[in-house]
């Protein structure tokens, strides 16, 4: 049965607690980890590829409890944040020297190799010094030491970030077509690649999960929250500060600003629009009384409006 | 695997550097010692070098003369591990050494303090009247000792070793200070010629020269193997590559274990050049002889292995533990403290020298008398190496699990953020 349960989980580095009572399923497809920096997304997903200890809760990976770590080990594919591989070595040998450490016989290795090498489009470079490579051909040989082994469950940590845009979503693209038949775990601060990508999210903050469902239900959520309002620009930095814009577009002397509220601002000419996904996300955030922008004047003078 | 972790050593700085030590070691040290052969002996020369020999008809007098002299003079010569360093006593030690000297003479105390016509050797300067300089030579003066008729040999042996440790350690009158400064005897020509014929006929020349080769060759090894095997182990972290591995399913044990067998295997291989090149060099010196040529590669497989094992192991444990810098500082000083205290150079061997000298080719008798302890030596060292390897793949899983994030890397994590 391929899910994973998470119950209750926390764990401390040192006194700071990073995750806080975090419970979640995930199911077969593609699960999105949502969250600014430094909210824990990377700690859960080391959590879950047993790479750190949580201090209590319970989690079973396809129904291998997490303490079991050479099962999760066989079963779990890992793209950390911050990694790199022997820089001496070609693009091959480095993939070929992973495969060893998961116990792959040669000829299998040979073979898987060559196919994910082709799948991430880096069958010109199977030669070349792994330091030579770019950052996205660099995202991308991780993308394909992580599927080496054929694992059930793939956690990818920021794969996207620092791709160009066609890059990114190319990366995408082949990340839901690998979900087809495993879990797939992505974290990200791009709204977009969730957007695009993921059936289920988890948004996260400070250590906890704010919120958890299907992307849909996040834009719902936003729905008559959004506002939107053409002004001159010397109005701009009034609004700005008055209100948690969400987007701007300039258009000569006036400028389409986007804005989040729990009810209508009080600006001429203003009328409600579409939530996006980027909307709906910082909704998400401000509604669960997260100061969005880093200011608590914000939330001060949004209440002071309605 | 196996091969896979090889590889990556072969092409490694460090290894490069460890293969130029070791010849270097070989060429500068063994074969420039080796360079002209051990000539026969012939009856006109009439010299034929000295030979430590415990003979305590002049053993004795000459021993109890330097204690008694030192003991005037206020002050001791020793050399704790192998460092110079003159030791005054205290009243207290005084006296107990006193009471020694006076066994071994019949000398009292009062007699020793009362003794004022104590001079130190030395030399000294005056001018004539000529304006010449001229060099005086100046003779210890210190009483006329006799050494009591009814004391044995053992109990000599036990006073000066009670003397030896009253000051402190590591004075003439040691074990080895004893052998070393009292023991030197001129050979006599039918010991030359017996010495040599055991060299080439009993020991096939190569076996006293594969003691010789393991004496030099094991100096380096005993310390050079704890670059190559910390930069391995260091190699996955300066790589950012822990997680990645970390991950895998190959357990920790296999892994570390791997690790430490392709490290060992092809730390040896240039060893084994040297050991060829070594046969090599001696048989052709002495072509009329006929030579072992495994007395080298055998006694090199016992004496030599495990300091390598050991360096390789401290290597990999220390940087799994903390850092790649402080394993190469530990064993740094390991080697240094074993080669120190190793002050005599042939036999000798004490059960925990890591370092074992034997500079000789000949004192046969001093490897074979201490060969149990020469051998348990070398099976501890194996022993101890292979601890550490597996304390290695203990921590490596604790960290792997997050577990513990090793020694000092908190300290590190304070420098990370400061530097931010
Ligand atoms: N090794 C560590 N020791 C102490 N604190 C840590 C450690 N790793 C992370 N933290 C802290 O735990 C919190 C969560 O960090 P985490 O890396 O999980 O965030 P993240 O969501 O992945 O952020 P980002 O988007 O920047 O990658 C942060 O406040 C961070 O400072
Ligand atoms: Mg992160």
């Amino acid at each position: 049965m391929d899910v994973i349960e998470i119950k209750n989980v926390n764990k401390f580095y040192g006194k700071k607690q990073a995750l806080k009572n975090v419970s979640l399923t995930i199911n077969q497809g593609m699960f999105g980890l949502l969250g600014r920096n430094g909210a824990g997304k990377t700690t859960l997903m080391k959590t879950l590829a047993a790479l750190h200890k949580k201090r209590d809760g319970s989690i079973t990976v396809c129904g291998i409890p997490i303490e079991n770590a050479k099962e999760i080990r066989a079963v779990t594919g890992y793209l950390p944040q911050d990694f790199a591989m022997y820089g001496g070595m070609t693009v091959y040998e480095a993939l070929d020297y992973l495969g060893a450490l998961s116990g792959m016989p040669k000829a299998l290795r040979k073979k898987r190799i060559d196919a994910l090498l082709k799948r991430v489009n880096l069958s010109e470079n199977k030669n070349i010094k792994v330091k030579a490579l770019s950052g996205g051909m660099n995202r991308r040989m991780g993308i394909a030491q992580a599927l080496l082994h054929d694992p059930k469950v793939l956690i990818v940590d920021e794969p996207t970030a620092g791709l160009d845009p066609e890059e990114r979503i190319r990366f995408r693209n082949l990340l839901c077509e690998v979900a087809e038949d495993r879990i797939v775990i992505l974290s990200t601060h791009i709204v977009g690649d969730i957007e695009a990508a993921c059936e289920d999210i988890a948004i996260m903050n400070g250590g906890e999960i704010l919120w958890k469902g299907t992307v849909s239900e996040l834009i719902r959520n936003a729905e008559g929250k959004v506002f939107s309002v053409r002004v001159q620009k010397k109005y701009l930095s009034q609004i700005k500060s008055g209100h948690i814009v969400t987007g701007m577009l300039m258009q000569g002397d006036y400028t389409t600003v986007r804005m989040i509220s729990d009810t209508a601002p009080d600006i001429e000419n203003v009328f409600p629009a579409e939530p996006n996904c980027e909307d709906a996300y910082i909704w998400c955030l401000y509604s669960h009384g997260c100061d969005v922008y880093g200011s608590e004047d914000v939330y001060g003078a949004a209440g002071g409006d309605s | 695997m196996f091969f896979k972790e090889c590889k990556k050593i072969v092409f490694s700085l460090t290894f490069l550097l460890y293969i130029f030590v070791v010849f270097a070691m070989y060429i500068s040290q063994f074969d420039s010692d080796t360079s002209e052969t051990v000539p026969v002996p012939s009856a006109a020369a009439g010299d034929y070098g000295y030979t430590d020999k415990a003979i305590p008809e002049t053993l004795m007098p000459n021993a109890v003369d330097g204690l008694v002299g030192e003991y005037l003079a206020g002050e001791f010569t020793t050399y704790p591990m192998g460092f110079y360093k003159k030791v005054k006593l205290t009243e207290k030690k005084k006296t107990a050494l006193a009471a020694v000297i006076t066994e071994l003479t019949g000398l009292t105390a009062e007699e020793l303090d009362s003794f004022d016509d104590y001079v130190h050797e030395g030399y000294s300067y005056t001018a004539n009247e000529n304006g010449d300089i001229i060099l005086n030579y100046q003779e210890e003066v210190i009483p006329e000792i006799t050494i009591p008729e009814n004391l044995a040999y053992e109990r000599f042996t036990e006073l000066m070793a009670e003397a030896d440790k009253i000051i402190g350690g590591g004075s003439y009158y040691s074990k080895n200070g004893i052998s070393w400064f009292y023991s030197r005897v001129p050979k006599t020509y039918e010991e030359a010629l017996a010495e040599y014929n055991h060299l080439v006929y009993d020991e096939k020349v190569t076996g006293a020269y594969a003691r010789l080769f393991c004496d030099y060759a094991g100096i380096d090894l005993a310390v050079m193997p704890v670059f190559v095997s910390a930069a391995l182990v260091s190699l996955d972290r300066k790589s950012r590559m822990s997680d990645l591995i970390y991950s895998r399913k190959i357990s920790s044990a296999k892994l570390v274990f791997t690790r430490f067998a392709a490290l060992v295997a092809v730390m040896l291989i240039p060893v084994a050049v040297t050991v060829v090149m070594a046969n090599i060099s001696v048989s052709s010196r002495y072509p009329d002889f006929t030579v072992d040529l495994l007395a080298i590669p055998k006694l090199a497989a016992v004496w030599l292995i495990p300091n390598v094992l050991l360096a390789a192991a401290v290597g990999m444990f220390v940087t799994e533990v903390s850092s790649p810098i402080l394993a190469v500082f530990v064993q740094g000083a390991w080697w240094m403290a074993s080669l120190m205290s190793s002050n005599e150079l042939t036999g000798e061997i004490s059960l925990f020298t890591l370092i074992c000298r034997h500079n000789s080719l000949y004192k046969y008798e001093t490897f074979e008398r201490t060969l149990n302890l020469f051998t348990f030596n070398r099976i501890f060292y194996t022993i101890l190496s292979l601890v550490l390897v597996g304390l290695t793949a203990a921590v490596y899983e604790l960290k792997r699990r997050g577990i513990w994030n090793g020694l000092f890397s908190s300290w590190k994590n304070i420098f990370r953020k400061s530097a931010v």
